[in-house]
């Protein structure tokens, strides 16, 4: 029952996500914008239409997609979804094994841009295998300092219950989730690491590297986009609200701040302009900073 | 014991027998090949058996010299080399005859069987040898053997370098070990390697231990002793790259356990320096599988990146065994078991599927290749299997290991002391860089060989290759998934092992249990994957599928020169990176409005190798440039030299003898 609700929102709510996005951006800028369900009218027109291939692609660019979905579906298995949905297949270590799964995801992406042999494709790929790499400290720091502060390797019990946790680690934990949004923002692709919205080729990120892709491959990848921004965004929404309470309270509760997580971003996206593509290290050298002075404070917590 | 033993001897009459048929120059490499395989198989059965059996036994084998002894022994620790050897050598031996009949009609091959069969031969004795003279021996025979292998092309000048930086670099290890072994059998009285763990007077037992870090860590090409690795690995058969990047490294590892297991008290220093060491080499040899484009060279690098990652966990185990804390202790042993098995795995596959696009395309640069995957589909598969493994996806043999160094290392975190602590998640965070950047590379390194078009004439014309080179790298696919996806089974075979270092198996149960979940979850990503795929077809079949070019913003004549090259592919990433290379830039820059056609190269260099060694050894010829006067080719110098020295031995004996 739990761990059906649980895929529930794993397998429907994540399109909701870019489309509260897009009515924060687009309330900003003065219009009304497109429909909270934009997106899943866009996957329900892509997965209907036929596909263009390039001749120079090969079954690794057909596979691409396929297999970045099928990663992010696992990694969302490994996630709570609110006190009352801890991760149906959580187990101790499982932070590590979503870490790589996000990197499969990533691995099945830059192979499939590589392979149509677009020089577009090949500098977005570059692009994001670079920032993902100088991202990676900065996840990894955020779950040791977690690990340390709560004694447990699996998000499930690293995110649950954790009202005493923020007592003792309280400026501790706000730093990380500062580090995680970083990281969220950065895995995702949105400003200021990349905007999602450019139409020149030269200048983006996750973009120009799913140039390629049509019908319902592209519909997997946008379907994919939005399940990693919602496990990302699941993670600080859950370290955010630190609360536990029965299910149908805690479950609303979490669907709640994964909305306002959503319009953080959209605020974001409004506000900041996005960065030049050489400052973008820097973003995220900073949130590794952020992350190990967080851990820093719990060691020092931890050791008294 | 004795099937080991027998598996030597055959190793032994392999190499022979090559050399026995030297007329018949194919007959005798797949003569060599053929024992070579016999006596990997029989000993692999062997050794799989000592090590998930856990007994020990020993053999005394008659010995004519005045030192040393034939002693042979085959513990846990030894059977889990063992079995890394017997398989890669199975591999590369069935390879390595499809791979050198290639040659046969241009050269002489016949003797290379022999060599390959004497290098697998010594690396077993080394793994099994009970004596410091036998050891040594055995360590020269590898060294040697591997040299003639490494140089078998030798008509190009980097084969001739890359051979040569092997040499020296390994005579430098060597010498470490002389002292090591001289220092430990005058310490006790007999070259026996001890059985169990020995007390060393306080003054011998650091310096056994610097010995062994120095002399074992520069055949395990670790961080700052690594710049021979990525110079000979390249340039050697890939058969021969694949045996010393997936076996004899670890012997460096082993020669570490081993002493571990030797000096009682070994302290936490040690262990902390392993870890530093380890760290550094793990994000130097990242960033520099991005920064190569030569494709075994990246290779290499990546093999300098996995050694690093054995250490740290190498180093996290002695620290905790030094810390009495023995979960660290058996996490951070334990994963550096299962490292270098799964790095015997898919390296050699890696490198045997880089000698097929070798054979294929003619060329190991990155920027030749190109739309190999449409040539080569099989040669693609197994390389992108062993690429993954190594980026470590999960369900294949490099996560599952990985997972474990992790494990140990978030366990050190929680129980070390606050400097641990700090040092761990030091590692952490440089194991993570060094993972992501090792991703990059080797999605690079399969982007730019298999996909897009042909970036040369050579590349468009590759073909497959034999099923002589094929069937072992299927065999090497095979172990990557069943060690990634049952890593119960492992853990399981490097038991006993652990056992001999004091770590029981109850320490071990939870982590097998949670990379036993990992391994299942990774399995059922794989089944995702075959589902949404069904899906896809499924939702693609009634709809038109049309093939065009691909999109270049509307310029429909692509060519192969637009596509992204290998160089450009790394410069993001390399420009933030750039304090641990060395860029060079050469050629000229195009000038004026209209300006001619111009030559540009641009290549990065490892800067601990580009100024530690290359730099160096030029300054240390150049101050010794006067010695130079010594030898100027004149008879009359050279009777004088004779003369002196004869006057000082007189001397010398003159005076021992007044004595």
């Amino acid at each position: 029952m739990r761990a059906a609700l649980h895929l529930a929102i794993l397998l429907l709510l994540p399109p909701l996500l870019p489309g509260i996005v897009n009515r924060v951006k687009a309330a900003f800028a003065g219009r009304r914008g497109p429909p909270v369900l934009q997106l899943y009218f866009d996957l329900w027109k892509l997965v209907r239409k036929g596909a263009v291939y390039s001749t120079a692609t090969t079954w690794i660019f057909r596979a691409g997609p396929v297999v970045t979905v099928a990663a992010l579906l696992v990694a969302g298995l490994l996630l709570p979804f609110g006190g009352g949905l801890p991760g149906p297949a959580a187990f101790a270590g499982d932070v590590v094994l979503f870490a790589y799964l996000l990197g499969a995801g990533r691995f099945a992406t830059v192979l499939a841009a590589l392979d149509t042999g677009s020089s577009f494709e090949g500098m977005g790929a570059s692009r994001e295998v670079t920032f993902a790499a100088l991202a990676e400290p900065a996840l990894f720091l955020s779950i040791a300092g977690l690990a340390l502060a709560r004694g447990t390797l699996s998000w499930t019990t690293m995110l649950s219950g954790q009202m005493p946790a923020w007592h003792s680690f309280g400026p501790a934990f706000a730093m990380l989730i500062g580090a995680l949004f970083l990281v969220a923002l950065a895995e995702n692709s949105r400003i200021p690491f990349d905007d999602p919205n450019t139409h020149l080729e030269l200048t983006m990120v996750h973009e120009v590297m799913v140039l390629d892709h049509s019908g319902p491959d592209f519909a997997f990848i946008l379907y994919g986009a939005s399940i990693k921004l919602f496990l990302l965004g699941a993670i600080v929404v859950r370290l955010a609200l630190p609360f536990a309470a029965s299910i149908p309270a805690h479950v609303a509760l979490f669907l709640a701040g994964m909305i306002v997580f959503a319009v953080i971003v959209g605020v974001v996206e409004s506000t900041f302009a996005r960065l030049r593509m050489n400052r973008i290290p820097q973003i995220l050298v900073a949130a590794g900073v952020f992350a190990a002075l967080a851990m820093a404070v719990i060691l020092i917590r931890v050791n008294g | 014991m004795h099937v080991a033993l027998v598996a030597v001897a055959g190793l032994a009459a392999g190499a022979a027998l090559p050399l026995i048929l030297w007329r018949w120059d194919r007959l005798a490499v797949v003569a060599g090949a053929t024992v070579g395989a016999i006596s990997c198989a029989a000993g692999l059965t062997s050794a799989i058996r000592a090590a998930s059996g856990g007994a020990a036994a020993e053999w005394l084998g008659p010995w004519s010299l005045p030192i040393g002894a034939l002693r042979l022994g085959l513990d846990p620790l030894s059977a889990v080399f063992l079995c890394c050897l017997f398989a890669v050598g199975l591999a590369s031996s069935i390879y390595g005859a499809g791979y050198m009949l290639a040659f046969a009609a241009k050269r002489r091959v016949g003797w290379t069987a022999a060599a390959l069969n004497a290098l697998l031969a010594s690396i077993a004795l080394v793994f099994l040898a009970r004596d410091g003279v036998l050891f040594l021996f055995a360590w020269e025979g590898m060294t040697v053997s591997a040299f003639l292998l490494i140089a078998f092309e030798h008509e190009h000048r980097d084969v001739r370098e890359g051979a040569l930086w092997y040499l020296v670099f390994s005579h430098f290890g060597v010498a470490c070990l002389f002292a090591y072994f001289s220092l430990m059998g005058s310490a006790i009285g007999t070259f026996q390697i001890p059985g169990a763990a020995t007390s060393f007077p306080p003054t011998v037992a650091p310096a056994l231990l610097v010995l062994a870090f120095a002399g074992f860590g520069t055949k395990m090409g670790l961080a700052p002793f690594h710049a021979w690795l990525p110079a000979a690995h390249p340039v050697a058969p890939s058969h021969v790259s694949a045996l010393l990047s997936g076996v004899m490294l670890k012997c460096g590892a082993y020669g570490l356990l081993r002493t571990l297991l030797v000096v009682r008290g070994v302290p936490a220093a040690w262990g902390w320096t392993l870890f530093a060491c380890g760290a550094a080499s793990a994000v130097l040899g990242a960033i520099n599988i991005l920064a190569a484009t030569d494709l075994k060279r990246s290779l290499a690098y990546s093999s300098i990146e996995n050694v690093g990652i054995i250490a740290v966990s190498l180093g996290a185990g002695v620290v905790g065994l030094a810390a009495g804390s023995p979960g660290v202790a058996a996490l951070g042993l334990a994963g550096a078991l299962l490292h270098v098995l799964s790095h015997s795995a898919f390296k050699s596959l890696l490198f045997s599927a880089a000698g097929a696009v070798l054979h294929g395309a003619h060329t190991r640069r990155l920027e030749r290749m190109g739309g190999l995957l449409k040539r080569m589909p099989a040669t693609a598969a197994i390389f992108l299997c062993g690429a993954a493994a190594a980026a470590a996806v999960p369900g294949l043999a490099g996560f599952a290991s990985e997972f474990v160094v992790y494990r140990g290392l978030f366990d050190a975190l929680g129980r070390l002391t606050p400097a641990g602590q700090a040092a761990s998640a030091a590692a952490l965070g440089a194991l993570a860089l060094a993972g992501g950047l090792a991703a990059a590379g080797l999605a690079r390194a399969f982007g730019m060989a298999f996909s897009g078009s042909p970036r040369s004439e050579q590349a468009a014309n590759a073909r497959e290759q034999n099923a002589a080179m094929l069937l072992p790298m299927a065999m090497l696919v095979g172990a990557c998934l069943a060690l990634g996806m049952l890593p119960r089974i492992a853990l399981a075979l490097v038991a006993p092992a652990l056992a001999q270092f004091g770590i029981h198996w109850s320490l071990l149960t939870p982590v097998v249990a949670q990379a036993g979940h990992a391994g299942q979850l990774g399995s059922i990503f794989l089944l995702v994957c075959l589902a949404l795929a069904a899906l896809r077809d499924r939702l693609l079949r009634p709809r038109p599928v049309a093939q065009s070019v691909t999109w270049g913003c509307g310029y429909a004549a692509p060519t192969a020169r637009m596509q992204y090259s290998a160089a450009s592919f790394a410069s993001p990433a390399l420009n933030v990176l750039r304090g641990a290379l060395e860029v060079r830039m050469s050629g000229g820059v195009p000038q004026a409005v209209f300006p001619a056609a111009v030559h540009r190269e641009s290549s990065a260099t490892d800067r601990v190798d580009a100024f530690l060694y290359r730099g160096g050894t030029a300054w240390v010829s150049r101050r010794l440039a006067s010695l130079r006067r010594l030898h100027r080719s004149r008879v009359q110098q050279y009777l004088l030299y004779m003369f002196i020295a004869l006057v000082l031995l007189l001397s010398w004996a003159a005076r021992l003898v007044r004595q």
